[in-house]
């Protein structure tokens, strides 16, 4: 993308959207938000280094769980299904040569995981917002949410993760296949 | 599917105002409409208005504005809602105002018809979700 384009997504109106939700990200210098809108990946996608699939347990023809990992909401399925993409658990939010490093977010009160991000920097993260845009911000600006949207909070964040940047995840590519059953559309609709 | 900054199922048209989110966060009704509207002419003719219609479109719209609004920056479920389960409700009744989402790029909200005609997809592995709404779209057009 171009650095005309890209300037233009993070315009007021865009920013606007996500400070609504997030407002302690309408002083946070570091925000910016970097790509277009798409419901093709989510954030655990996103700090996996997936882009072509949405990441979550729910029964979904474009979602994808890891094979062989519990199929829950809790913070450490969610450590799990990072550990069987490549990354392990550390200290801190430091970043080390060599290794890319993601932080993992979860409501607190209902002790279920929430969100992931990278870490870029030692003040920044770059999160994909749900189906949202995908942008950078600093530590933590995301704990707090605007009235009336208290259901999308992400949380607080629980657990540092990284993975050697050489590390290449054996998979077989995804595939899948659709069968139609046209006649019986047919007779759904004539009811 | 474009990668243009109008995705045309941004939920950019979605903030809702703040008296309106303060009302919904106090789980008070926030919005409302009328089913009630005749059109009678200078002659005094009546008009037949299709008020089905109109009420379909403004049901289908609201649950889609606030399903958006609730879904739309979660990464955990963004399909299962109590707004996207009230688009299913319509039944058939959803089915146009869902395909003109659909034709504008991918969109969870093709699972929506999954639930309203169930059994005629099935999916086998991972299918992406440009796939499954381009076939939706290829089926409904043979109907």
């Amino acid at each position: 993308m171009d650095r005309n384009t890209q300037t233009s997504l993070n315009n007021q109106h865009n920013r606007d959207i996500l400070c609504d939700i997030f407002p302690d990200l309408r002083n946070d210098a570091n925000f910016e938000i970097l790509s277009p809108q798409t419901p093709d990946y989510n954030c655990i996608a996103w700090a996996m280094q997936f882009e072509d699939r949405w990441v979550s347990i729910f029964d979904y023809p474009n979602y994808w769980w890891p094979n062989g990992v519990e199929k829950t909401m809790s913070p450490n399925a969610l450590i799990k299904a990072f550990e069987a993409v490549g990354f392990t658990l550390c200290d801190n939010r430091d970043l080390e040569e060599s290794f890319d490093k993601v932080v993992l977010y979860k409501n607190e009160v209902k002790n279920e995981w929430t969100h992931a991000a990278r870490i870029i920097s030692e003040t920044t993260e770059h999160s994909k917002f749900g189906q949202s845009f995908d942008g950078t911000h600093s530590h933590e600006v995301l704990c707090k949410t605007g009235i009336g949207y208290e259901d999308s909070s992400y949380g607080i964040p629980y657990a540092f993760m990284k993975r050697s940047k050489s590390f290449t995840i054996k998979e077989k590519s995804l595939s899948g296949t659709i069968e139609t059953n046209l006649e019986l559309l047919r007779q759904l609709l004539k009811k | 599917m474009t990668n243009s900054m109008e995705t045309k199922n941004t939920i950019s048209s979605f903030r809702l105002p703040l008296s309106e989110r303060e009302l919904k966060a106090k789980g008070e009704p926030a919005f409302a409409f009328s089913s009630s509207i005749s059109l009678v002419d200078n002659d005094g003719n009546a008009q037949k208005i299709d008020m089905h219609k109109t009420e379909q479109n403004a049901i289908f719209a609201q649950n889609f504005k606030y399903w958006n609004q609730e879904t739309a920056l979660l990464s955990t479920n963004n399909v299962d809602n109590p707004y996207f389960q009230g688009i299913v409700n319509m039944g058939v009744d959803a089915v146009p105002f869902i395909l003109d989402e659909l034709k504008k790029g991918p969109t969870t909200l093709v699972y929506a018809l999954d639930k309203i005609f169930p059994g005629v997809m099935k999916y086998e592995g991972f299918v992406s979700l440009n796939d499954a709404c381009k076939r939706w779209i290829e089926i409904l057009k043979q109907v």
